[in-house]
């Protein structure tokens, strides 16, 4: 972007009409309006919820309608709210770093060794294609705790003892969880991370391969730099994802057992549609709205300080 | 050379590893499909056995699974359809010319996109339940638009940034109004970017359960919440959730398979073009 300061014409110039100008705008309001009808409105209105004393469980003359903050404080002092943020961020640190290792390792080896046909790149793509329900589902089925076969295995393999099952224990169902989410989600990173390999020049491979570089200082030097933003792009759409992760946690555990699954999402909508405590579910949503919205910013930030490197 | 074989046989295996893992549950859904409920019930796990269409029988006329594979295609076919008319105009706009706080406008787009669904689901409860609107095929379209549209915007303005603006102006040199400048000429040449993008709001659509989960009770129930409705505090009828996840699965499947070119563009917003 150039500093040069703009004129009043090219700042102002879309209110001055020439057909151009018209037609330019006349494509884009449409959409503008329209979302902001579907998503600034309820995004106030939610807002207004939050500030409010709103329950459905409580007989409507009990309520005291507009509190202010109270709903914020009350959420502050909740040990639940504390340990839902906790296991919150333990699922994300977890099973984003295990599917990014992962993922690029496999991506870095499976480089240029095989073009991959249209049927072997579709099943590869199969697990983040079902509906996440569907996942969580199938999933619960796996670790069923008389039948299911990933149960089966592991007490054959005398990894599970009979008497446990993989969901039904406090230490367990968090990791197991963890699985389901590093099943569905590693082929889409080595996916993204393929293509963004093959989509690097070759010239500074071949300026390296004549100074006999090791193929350590070449994937330090050369490819991490060059696949910044494509890592960048991925974490950033793999982080959102796995902070706002609610099906296969309703799927395979509601959050249960006792707490030890409870997330953020599956914690809100147990406050909002188990207790009905809208006013208390939709001030959670806000924190929670405010946490991603913090991240995002963090590593947009990120993302386009690593476009002007490379 | 020889290192090179050696490295493409290690490749395979690693593909086969993945294939097998990534394949593994969905094969098991299919033959829990159809199993009778003694072969599902049976330990050790049956990989052999009769099979039987019981389930998708059952499926159809004991659970009416019917009407919801209906809501699920209106529903999905109305919202895509909706957010492509809108968005792609926008995208188209946001492509071609320069605006007043352009970049404001579509950073705050892509935001909607990142928007948790969790927050957008209580507001729209409280109103449509105000409205009277609760578990209507219209609601739901409504709310799937808010992820789609500026799914479409992103997408579609990424591929249009592809085709070179020289074609336009050669179309109006020869005489084209800017409109069918991009209506006959920019247009069908995006359109493998518009398949995809269709699809993929199709997939979105087709597999979303927590909307679909609140804001529907019968008449505009979607096949997602037919199928976790199967697991009940009385029994969870395992072959037939089985059933309908794999027919559910099989239109997905045959998409991904159509547009798999562009797939990873589309998941990743346009940044990598796989």
């Amino acid at each position: 972007m150039s500093t040069k300061k703009l004129s009043i014409y090219q700042r102002f110039g879309f209110w001055i009409s020439s057909t151009e100008n018209k037609f330019k705008w006349a494509l884009l309001l449409p959409t503008i309006i329209l979302l902001a009808l579907i998503t600034v409105y309820p995004t106030i209105y939610a807002f207004n919820l939050a500030l409010s004393d709103y329950n459905l469980a409580r007989a409507a003359d009990t309520l005291k309608g507009y509190i202010g903050l109270q709903n914020f404080r009350e959420i502050l002092q909740d040990p639940a709210f504390w340990s839902s943020l906790k296991t919150t961020i333990t699922f994300t640190v977890v099973v984003i770093c295990i599917e990014f290792f992962l993922g690029l390792g496999i991506a870095l080896f499976l480089q240029g060794t095989v073009t991959g046909s249209k049927i072997v790149r579709t099943f590869i793509l199969l697990p983040m294609i079902m509906a996440p329900i569907v996942v969580g589902l199938t999933w619960t089925y796996l670790y069923q705790s008389e039948f299911g076969l990933v149960t089966f295995i592991l007490r054959k393999l005398h990894l599970m003892s009979y008497t446990t099952a993989p969901l039904a224990d406090v230490k367990s169902a968090l990791p197991a969880l963890m699985v389901v989410d590093i099943w569905q989600w590693t082929p889409f990173l080595i996916m993204v991370l393929l293509a963004g390999l093959e989509a690097l020049p070759t010239a500074p491979y071949e300026a390296a391969r004549i100074d006999k570089a090791s193929p350590f200082l070449i994937f330090r030097k050369i490819t991490l730099p060059l696949l910044q933003p494509v890592i960048l792009i991925v974490l950033v759409l793999r982080i959102m994802d796995a902070i706002r992760v609610f099906d296969i946690v309703y799927a395979l555990t509601e959050g249960g057992p006792g707490e030890s699954t409870d997330m953020l999402s599956m914690f809100i909508y147990r406050n909002a549609f188990y207790l009905w405590g809208i006013g208390k579910a939709s001030a959670i949503s806000f924190i929670l709205l405010y946490i991603i919205m913090i991240i995002s910013v963090i590593l947009v930030n990120l993302l386009s300080r690593a476009k002007q490197t490379v | 050379m020889e290192k090179n074989r050696k490295k493409a046989i290690i490749a395979m295996i690693i593909i086969g590893i993945i294939l097998v893992v990534n394949v593994m549950p969905f094969l098991w859904l299919i033959l829990t499909s159809l199993k009778t409920r003694l072969d599902i019930f049976a330990i050790p796990p049956k990989f052999f056995f009769h099979p039987s269409a019981k389930n998708f029988i059952s499926a159809f006329t004991k659970r009416h699974f019917l009407p919801m594979f209906y809501n699920s295609l209106i529903i999905s076919a109305s919202t895509t359809l909706l957010s492509l008319a809108v968005g792609t105009l926008g995208a188209y706009s946001l492509a071609r010319f320069k605006l007043f706080g352009d970049k404001h406008i579509s950073f705050w787009i892509l935001s909607t996109r990142m928007f948790p669904p969790i927050v957008m689901v209580i507001p729209y409860f409280i109103m449509a339940t105000r409205w009277g609107l609760h578990d209507s095929r219209s609601l739901l379209v409504i709310v799937y638009t808010t992820f789609n549209l500026p799914f479409v915007v992103w997408i579609m303005r990424s591929f249009f940034e592809d085709i070179p603006s020289d074609l336009e102006k050669a179309a109006m040199v020869d005489g084209y109004s800017r409109w069918d400048a991009f209506w006959k000429v920019i247009l069908p040449l995006s359109a493998p970017g518009l398949m995809t993008t269709a699809i993929l709001c199709f997939i979105f659509s087709w597999n979303e359960f927590l909307f679909a989960n609140v804001l529907t009770a019968a008449m505009a129930k979607t096949v997602p919440v037919g199928i976790r409705g199967l697991v009940t505090s009385r029994a969870i009828e395992w072959g037939e959730i089985a059933a309908v996840a794999t027919l559910q699965v099989i239109p997905v499947l045959i998409f991904t398979f159509a547009v798999q070119k562009y797939i990873i563009r589309g998941l990743t917003l346009g940044a990598v073009k796989g």
